[in-house]
């Protein structure tokens, strides 16, 4: 790209001194709710998106008002697991500053909405009072670190999650620009910044680092851009499965993007995860796409230099070669509800989130029961990759307590959690979203209810198919891996996928476009029908579609070395 | 002209003659462009010298007057193509000026001799926000006469939408419905734009290069020129004007309600600067005469004598006379003939006169002291409607025949009743848009803006106050004077209250405004005022003066006029160093060079 223009990103970040830019000036303008053009995109990599509330544009617009202007706070949790003493202290939070919500992710951070410009500092210190940070949750460097919240074995969880912590501190940004703005930390006089990893001009886009530990894919491996799969042998760790490339997200009309599973490469063994993570990035930061920030993601650095050259690149950076690939399996990408025990003895109740919202509704008291979960808990609290929770680790004998908080506040058991229900995930997108052409968290859920008419109908009430909804199709609820996903097109016009896998290993591809919700059930009730008489025993519906042609598995396989 | 003397054989000549029979003129106009393109991106030995001394020379060599291309732009499509089109027209030779709808003033449009229209859609068949303005603009009532303007539109779409480069269709009609020409039709495009996009860009500036040859008749009105019928109506004779347009100012949650009002005064020849204000007059809420003819037992059908003449009563209570406030009219004229021992008493005394008007209306008059009232004694205690007087925010060099008001809705609850404001909420609650209301000009050779167009200007005007300072911006802006000006603005919160905000960052980008400084009194523990930011800016607001600046406040009498007197003060003091007594000087000599001028209320 030499001579080339770079994208504007690129000389907002040289300029920026390290991610400072003037983003303690822009919080002191007292004329708008705004931060200056470039401060918006530095502010990110502090974990923070200027947004304005959506619903309110026109209005406002007409009314000589600028838009609402509020900032949402990504929190750092690698591995998404918080005490209880964090979760009171965000709960606080989402009301003190935020809109009273809070949304659990599908990369197991937390998020809060509505956040104005001068309450950003004071929020973003509070969280840093509690252990947490937000630093680098956003931005073109290594993002909230995923790691499958497995309750079953404790032991083997314990080491992945470690190393998840590990992997997150090791690619952090070492500016201490976060520190001076939101902590009041000085600069230490003569300590010029350095950023030995990524280089003052940081990665040329996102990058997403996810481990799991088989049977179970729920934090979709394949998606990030870096995944490792553990592998076991009699209930110990041996090493790690690497697979590179994985990224969803893609632009309409724009050929050259496109979703991408990640491709298994090789096998590390424990000790060399480090350094494997630091040769994909190093060689990501040195050729990664920095004209054209929609070519930039990892897996088109792969496409257009080839996967092998890659792998040969890591190992030349690593000195060593990988072993080939050891054999795993995935059977699921959701997530079990209910209680289990895990080999610790101690046990562990995945809770049912729509969309990850975290708020108190007329009869259904969410906010308040995990509110008064923390108080008594005295496990930790676990995210799961699809936007659920995990109130982890508790002792037999405090079972009924906890039961007790969340019937009370009528979040047990609740009659609607079908199966369909509960396989379905939906991304933020408006009344937030700069970026969402149509509604999906708050949308879904009404549609999830018209479907299970006809799910109840076919008596498929029970069945778990993946289903799955992003406002654009930048898919940051998957929905490339739904086994029904919709991406949104314009205000109620969604287009319709099919075809996924059920444990993520098979992209959907597109089934029909710009359907408005009645398109959607004349669609689909046919199809389920179909699938209720002919599937045959244990066939997935995502398997289904594919063997009866309804959709084409063009879609690039994942390929394993 | 026959084919068969140009550069062909004759079955070519043929075969063009029979493609080219029954084509109108617009597609012909049409394919000479489309043709000079091809031959734009052919080699250059494949075109023949006729071909060449055809379209593309001479687009080249007759200047066309100005091109102004407006784009309307989402995710930045039509914005690259607007852009490709003016280096495209420079080359040619053409003078062209690209303009973001999104901050384009639609007013300009009758400036525009040659327009072209790069749009896109989005939403459901909906402009971009960006071109949500110009869009509406367009379509309103307000839309200017365009028939001296020569247009072209390119429509940027998906065809997989149902509407279809909608919002590029509404602009081609909409200007062809203002009267304006269109020169080459107009052309839609696919996601896949390129092509077709290039097509119409030649077309058009060929198009644009043949018609220059006969200048457009502009007849571009002078802005400037007032009216030639001296203003017959005034405050006897006040001028019924409509409203077009009726906005709540305040957010969403806002404790505040402001309505900012925009009247036509076409035909009436009024003329207005900025720093006059308007009177206008109010009319009863049927609410409070129902409650005052039940108090009094009319019916309302009676027949009165009125100042204007013999009405019926329900008629002269809406129109002709006040209900709200008290006045201390009516307790005299009430007394005398209720003979009340108790209003006597009140009457004896100012102070006590005082405390009983605040809040009172006549209903509470006549519902405290009843007494038989008939319909001309009715009448006779009330106080004849006057007008009430509002800053005008608008300034007739920008927005010509209309009027701009900004109004603070008063309402509040005293003696058991919600009271409204006479004048303010017949403008809230019983006027909308297109209806009319009685209004005449009020001059202030008292409040405006310095004779020197260079000399710094120094607003402060929190709340409603601030609505000369929007004429006074407008002003400045089209008469393009250079003096500095720095607005000191307050109201309550920050995130609803901010009056204008969207048109103070226009002007602070533009630098129309130089400096502004806020103050919103709720938006923290302890209340902070104008003042307090002038004080803040001691030092700068002093040299300011020093170099000349006129200083003017306008809004809330009662406490703010007296704050910002004062916190002036204190700051000459400071900053010059001198006694109160010297101070006091300095203020005088401002006042009498006529550089510290208020407009309050
Ligand atoms: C909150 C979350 C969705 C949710 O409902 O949980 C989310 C929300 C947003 N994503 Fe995402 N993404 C989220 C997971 C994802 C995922 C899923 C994953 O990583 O497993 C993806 C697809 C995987 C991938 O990265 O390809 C994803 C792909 C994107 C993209 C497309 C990136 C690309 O290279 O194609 C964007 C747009 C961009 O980066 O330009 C984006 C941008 C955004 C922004 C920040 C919009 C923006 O740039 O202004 C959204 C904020 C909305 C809001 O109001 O909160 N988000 N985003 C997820 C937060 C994860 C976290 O805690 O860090
Ligand atoms: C030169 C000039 C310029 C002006 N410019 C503007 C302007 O730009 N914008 C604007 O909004 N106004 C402006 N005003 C004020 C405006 O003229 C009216 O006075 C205002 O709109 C109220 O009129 P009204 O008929 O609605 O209320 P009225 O019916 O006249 O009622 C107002 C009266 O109600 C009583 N009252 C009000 N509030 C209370 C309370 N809380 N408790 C008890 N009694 C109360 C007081 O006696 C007050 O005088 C201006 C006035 C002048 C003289
Ligand atoms: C959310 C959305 C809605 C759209 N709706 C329409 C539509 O209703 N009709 C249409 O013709 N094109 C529609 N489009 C397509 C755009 O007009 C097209 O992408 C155009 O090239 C955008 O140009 P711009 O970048 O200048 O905004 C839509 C695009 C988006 C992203
Ligand atoms: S998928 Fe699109 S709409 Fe949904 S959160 Fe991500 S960026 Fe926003």
């Amino acid at each position: 790209m030499d001579g080339q223009k770079l994208s504007d990103d690129e000389y907002i970040k040289d300029k920026s001194d390290y991610l400072r830019g003037t983003i303690k000036e822009s919080l002191r303008n007292p004329l708008t709710g705004a931060l200056d053009p470039d401060d918006v995109k530095l502010i990110k990599y502090h974990g923070s998106y200027q947004q304005y509330d959506r619903d309110l544009d026109t209005e406002r617009k007409k009314q000589k008002l600028e838009p609402l202007y509020q900032f949402m706070i990504r929190v750092r949790t690698p591995g998404g697991i918080t005490t209880p003493g964090q979760w009171i202290a965000l709960d606080k939070l989402s009301d003190q500053y935020g809109n009273s919500t809070m949304k659990l992710t599908t990369r197991q951070s937390f998020q809060f909405h509505g956040i104005f410009k001068n309450e950003l500092k004071p929020t973003i210190k509070a969280i840093n009072d509690e252990l947490l940070s937000t630093l680098a949750t956003c931005g073109d460097v290594n993002r909230n670190v995923m790691c499958n919240p497995n309750p079953y074995q404790s032991k083997i969880h314990e080491e992945v999650y470690a190393l998840a912590g590990e992997i997150s501190e090791h690619f952090l940004p070492k500016t201490s620009a976060y520190h001076e703005i939101w902590l009041d930390k000085e600069k230490v006089a003569g300590t010029p910044d350095k950023e030995p990893l990524y280089s003052e001009h940081y990665l040329p886009r996102k990058f997403k680092i996810g481990l799991t530990i088989p049977p179970n894919n729920d934090i979709d491996v394949f998606a990030n851009d870096l995944g490792f799969i553990a592998i076991e042998e009699d209930n110990e760790i041996v090493g790690y499965n690497v697979c590179i490339g994985g990224g969803l997200g893609s632009t309409f009309g724009e050929k050259s993007t496109y979703p991408r599973l990640a491709d298994v490469i090789g096998f590390v063994p424990k000790d060399k995860v480090i350094a494997v993570g630091e040769a994909v990035i190093t060689i990501q930061r040195d050729y990664g796409n920095r004209v054209d920030r929609k070519n930039a993601r990892l897996k088109y650095t792969i496409d257009k230099h080839g996967l092998q050259w890659f792998v040969d690149e890591i190992e030349n950076r690593l000195g060593s070669k990988m072993e080939k690939p050891r054999a795993f399996e995935f059977n699921k990408n959701g997530d079990e509800y209910g209680w289990v025990k895990g080999t610790n003895d101690k046990w562990f109740y995945t809770l049912f989130i729509e969309h990850g919202r975290i708020k108190d509704e007329e009869g259904y008291r969410l906010k308040k029961a995990l509110k008064e979960v923390a108080e008594i808990l005295k496990g930790d609290f676990r995210l799961t990759g699809n936007q659920n929770l995990i109130i982890a680790n508790v002792a037999e004998k405090n079972k009924k307590a906890i039961e007790a908080v969340l019937e009370k506040n009528g979040v047990l058991n609740n009659e609607k959690l079908t199966g369909l229900r509960k396989s379905s995930m939906a991304c933020v997108a408006l009344n937030t979203c700069p970026l969402a052409f149509a509604e999906a968290e708050r949308y879904l859920p009404s549609l999830v209810d018209k479907l299970d008419d006809i799910m109840r109908k076919h008596n498929l009430q029970d069945d778990e198919i993946n289903i799955r909804m992003t406002g654009c199709p930048n898919n940051c609820a998957r929905s490339s891996l739904g086994e029904i996903g919709f991406v949104g097109r314009a205000p109620g016009r969604y287009n319709m996928y099919l075809g996924a896998s059920h444990n993520g290993d098979r992209l959907n591809s597109l089934y029909k476009e710009m359907l408005s919700e009645e398109n959607i059930l004349q669609e689909l009730d046919p199809i389920l029908g179909s699938y209720a008489q002919e599937r045959e025993p244990g066939e997935e519906f995502g398997d289904f579609v594919i063997r009866k042609n309804l959709v084409d598995t063009t879609n690039r396989p994942l390929q394993i070395l | 002209m026959d084919l068969k003397k140009g550069p062909f054989n004759d079955k070519q000549a043929e075969k063009l003659q029979e493609a080219l029979s029954g084509l109108d003129s617009g597609q012909l106009q049409w394919l000479s462009g489309y043709f000079s393109g091809i031959i734009q991106n052919a080699p250059a030995v494949s075109a023949t010298p006729q071909q060449q001394n055809t379209a593309a020379p001479q687009a080249a060599a007759s200047k066309p007057q100005k091109l102004h291309i407006l784009f309307g732009s989402h995710t930045g499509n039509s914005e690259g193509l607007a852009e490709n089109l003016a280096t495209f027209a420079k080359e040619k030779g053409i003078e062209t000026e690209v303009s973001d709808m999104a901050s384009f003033k639609g007013r300009n449009l009758k400036k525009i001799d040659n327009l072209a229209v790069i749009v896109s859609t989005h939403g459901l068949g909906e402009p971009p926000v960006q071109a949500e303005d110009l869009y509406n603009f367009i379509h309103s009532k307000k839309a200017p006469d365009l028939s001296h303007m020569k247009f072209s539109v390119l429509a940027l779409g998906d065809s997989s939408y149902v509407d279809f480069c909608q919002t590029g269709k509404d602009f081609d009609i909409a200007l062809e419905k203002l009267g304006a020409q269109r020169i080459g039709p107009r052309q839609d495009c696919d996601v896949d734009y390129e092509e077709d996009a290039e097509a119409w860009q030649n077309s058009f500036i060929n198009a644009l290069a043949q018609t220059s040859d006969q200048p457009a008749e502009a007849e571009t009105p002078n802005e400037l020129a007032a009216p030639k019928a001296a203003a017959k109506f005034s405050r006897k004779n006040p001028f019924e004007a409509t409203i077009l347009e009726k906005i709540e100012l305040n957010g969403r949650g806002s404790s505040k309600e402001t309505i900012h009002l925009e009247l036509d005064l076409e035909g009436s020849g009024l003329t207005y600067e900025p720093g006059d204000a308007l009177g206008v007059y109010g009319a009863n809420s049927e609410y409070l005469i129902g409650e005052v003819l039940k108090a009094t037992k009319l019916s309302g059908n009676e027949e009165v004598e009125t100042h204007q003449g013999k009405k019926n009563l329900l008629e002269a209570l809406t129109y002709d006379y006040e209900l709200t406030p008290l006045s201390k009219l009516s307790i005299t004229k009430y007394a005398e003939l209720t003979e009340s021992k108790k209003l006597k008493e009140i009457l004896s005394d100012n102070k006590k006169i005082q405390d009983y008007l605040l809040g009172r209306d006549v209903l509470d008059l006549i519902q405290e002291e009843p007494y038989k009232l008939n319909p001309d004694e009715l009448i006779s205690v009330l106080r004849k409607n006057t007008p009430r007087m509002y800053s005008i925010a608008s300034s007739q060099q920008a927005v010509e025949d209309e009027v701009h008001l900004l109004v603070s809705v008063v309402r509040y609850e005293a003696f058991g009743r919600n009271k409204e404001g006479h004048c303010s909420t017949t403008l809230a609650d019983r006027l909308k848009v297109d209806d009319k209301v009685k209004v005449f000009v009020d001059k202030n050779s008292r409040f405006k803006l310095p004779q020197d167009p260079e000399a710094p200007v120094i607003m402060v005007g929190p709340g409603t106050g601030v609505a000369p300072f929007r004429a006074f911006m407008q002003h400045k802006e089209v008469a393009e004077n250079k003096g500095k000006s720095w607005l000191f603005f307050g109201d309550r919160n920050f995130r609803t209250d901010f009056l204008y905000q969207t048109e103070w960052q226009q002007y602070l980008d533009e630098g129309v405004l130089t400096k502004a400084d806020v103050a919103f009194s709720r938006d923290q523990e302890e209340k902070q005022y104008v003042q307090h930011r002038m004080l803040e800016n001691g030092k700068e607001l002093y040299d300011w003066l020093e170099q000349g600046a006129h200083f003017y406040v306008c809004g809330d009498a009662t406490r703010m006029a007296k704050d910002v007197d004062n916190a002036l003060r204190e700051i000459i003091q400071q900053q010059g160093g001198v006694t109160p007594e010297k101070a006091e000087e300095y203020i005088k000599y401002l006042q009498v060079s006529k550089r510290y001028q208020t407009d309050i209320y």
